[in-house]
């Protein structure tokens, strides 16, 4: 919405686009400003928004109030891949009539995979990375990860099991999987944790040093910031060429 | 000659030995199956060197998954399991109520709370004993704040007991909940609180059954210590006092070892419910109310209950099923069992 509404337009923000650990922009649109947090119903409608953008998990209240305060909504889709995120943008700039801006951030959002993926080396060998999140959970096919994963070329252990959204997995099957590389939140202790685990020492990415700590904000992106996800992945993936 | 009463015995016997075989089955499931797959030559060989019953080189992944992986989230659950029936046994004694457990006063919901502050302030994160420490002491401390409500002029009633467990209960359960949605902005902490909530055996390791060890043992011993006094307390506290009973002391100090006893479990495993309920229940219905004999045979069967239940989820199910909502789910129409099979009774209350 940053990138392709005139910012005039913009009434007000979810708290979570104020967030650091949640969006790259935060500070920005703190600045910016106002900020409601989810449930502050009453200043949403306060505000008199011309249109609410929802989402598809929005509370059923909230979209109940917006429809008696005869505020309209547009209820958006997942944003989890890439893909997604073309089109949900796409989808934006049609409903504000940003047509134009949208397409340009679609196009921009290629031209930067395709610039990313010029730098990839070329393997025969694709390289398995698995994202090892708090409590043991690993996200799969239809993750962010697994978006920042096809971009820069690498295989995202997780889907190559079967995951489809979020999966908790032991330490015994993790070992079972075996990742040349782990990618674990940096606000977490979990590199320390895996580092010192029993089972995970006999792990080729424990035994090679390949536990990389990344940003929470970068992998929680559902946004074209993903593009920057996908360069800081690709940077310790890559390490030789970047 | 044969002597009277003497099938009681056998009843006994032959119930132990079933369980100890159930144990033995569930624990070589258990050690032996996984995601990695090990031969079983191999499973023994390493559980014998490591028991020091053979000499041998048995380092590699594979001594490391059975001993290091396998092997402590089996004992851990045997001791939870133990644990929380044998609480249970104690609670249903001296509340004479067959639907008593140790949540029944609070302290199952005193211990979750502790956990989930643990991990909201990101102490579980930091270190491993940060977790079970907050559980067990906010456990003890939901004890003594009922003890305080329920105790007047240095007698405590038990109904009052019971009343003040049910309002703490709701009180710790909306803090729970009040702390879960201050987490879910932090979805990776809001996660971590759910899972563990739902009863979790998880990579459980050495340093878990080094934490549940000691709890179980402790209360077990001190359960032992007050068991005759239970069995007395169970008839009516008149008889107890006439036969010599320190009632107070006994019932505080038997509800401190069944506070102990679940604080410890909870720490390690989360929220495992109706154990506690359902293997005393069952062992009772077929070797009668000595808690003598009930205590340990109800806790090896809440053992194998537990056991199983996670042999169940991480061989059977493979996908998110946690071990808590599986006993849940067993539990939850067992509970509705007794109701019914008890409902006369309830009729009067």
């Amino acid at each position: 919405m940053w990138a392709i509404c005139p910012r005039e337009r913009i009434v007000a923000f979810n708290e979570f686009a104020a967030d650091p650990e949640f969006c790259f922009i935060a500070d920005l649109v703190k600045k910016r400003g106002p900020i409601f947090k989810s449930k502050q119903t009453e200043l949403v409608i306060g505000y008199q928004p011309d249109l609410v953008f929802t989402v598809f998990y929005s509370g059923a209240d909230f979209k109940e109030k917006l429809k008696q305060a005869k505020i309209p909504y547009f209820d958006l889709g997942h944003f989890g891949t890439i893909e997604s995120i073309k089109k949900q943008t796409l989808l934006i700039g049609k409903i504000i009539g940003e047509e134009g801006n949208a397409q340009v951030l679609v196009s921009l959002i290629d031209e930067k995979i395709q610039e990313l993926r010029k730098k990839l080396p070329h393997r025969t060998k694709p390289i398995r990375v698995l994202y090892y999140d708090e409590g043991g959970y690993i996200p799969g096919k239809s993750s962010n990860f697994e978006s920042m994963c096809h971009i820069i070329r690498v295989v995202n252990v997780g889907a190559e099991q079967g995951i489809k959204s979020w999966s908790q997995i032991d330490y015994e099957t993790l070992l079972k999987w075996n990742p040349d590389i782990i990618i674990v939140p940096q606000e977490s202790h979990l590199r320390g944790q895996l580092i010192a685990n029993e089972i995970l020492s006999h792990a080729q990415a424990i035994k090679k040093g390949k536990v990389f700590e990344i940003p929470g904000v970068y992998l929680r992106v559902d946004s074209q910031y993903m593009i920057l996800s996908a360069n800081l992945l690709a940077g310790i993936v890559y390490e030789e060429a970047f | 000659m044969r002597k009277p009463f003497s099938f009681l015995l056998m009843k006994e016997t032959i119930l132990s030995a079933v369980l100890v075989g159930l144990l033995l089955v569930g624990g070589f499931f258990a050690v032996s199956y996984g995601s990695w797959p090990i031969e079983l030559d191999d499973v023994f060989k390493v559980l014998l060197v490591k028991l020091r019953l053979f000499s041998g080189d048995v380092s590699g992944v594979e001594s490391t998954i059975v001993w290091d992986g396998r092997m402590p989230r089996l004992i851990v659950a045997f001791l939870v399991g133990f644990s929380l029936a044998a609480a249970g046994c104690i609670m249903q004694g001296i509340f004479k109520n067959p639907m008593a457990s140790p949540g029944v006063i609070g302290i199952s919901s005193g211990a979750a709370f502790g956990a989930v502050i643990a991990i909201y302030l990101g102490l579980a994160a930091r270190s491993l004993f940060a977790l079970p420490l907050l559980a067990v002491i906010s456990s003890l401390v939901t004890l003594m704040i009922v003890f305080a409500i329920a105790t007047s002029r240095g007698h405590t009633s038990i109904s009052t007991l019971l009343l003040a467990g049910i309002a703490l209960n709701l009180v710790l359960g909306a803090l729970t909940s009040f702390v879960i949605t201050l987490s879910t902005r932090e979805f990776d902490v809001g996660r971590v609180i759910v899972t563990w909530l739902m009863g979790d055996l998880n990579n459980r390791s050495w340093d878990h059954v080094h934490i549940v060890f000691p709890t179980t043992l402790l209360a077990y011993l001190g359960t032992l210590f007050f068991v005759k006094d239970l069995n007395i307390l169970m008839i009516d506290e008149e008889t107890a006092a006439n036969l010599g009973v320190n009632i107070k002391m006994a019932r505080n100090a038997l509800l401190f070892f069944s506070s102990l006893q679940t604080g410890g479990a909870i720490a390690v495993s989360g929220v495992i419910g109706f154990v506690g309920l359902i293997a005393p229940h069952i062992v009772r219905g077929l070797i009668g109310p000595d808690n003598r004999k009930l205590i340990p045979l109800a806790g090896l069967l809440g053992a194998i209950f537990v056991i199983y239940a996670d042999l169940f989820v991480r061989l059977v199910v493979k996908v998110d099923l946690k071990v808590g909502i599986l006993t849940s789910l067993m539990g939850g129409p067992f509970f509705l069992y007794l109701l019914i099979k008890h409902r006369k009774r309830f009729e009067y209350l």
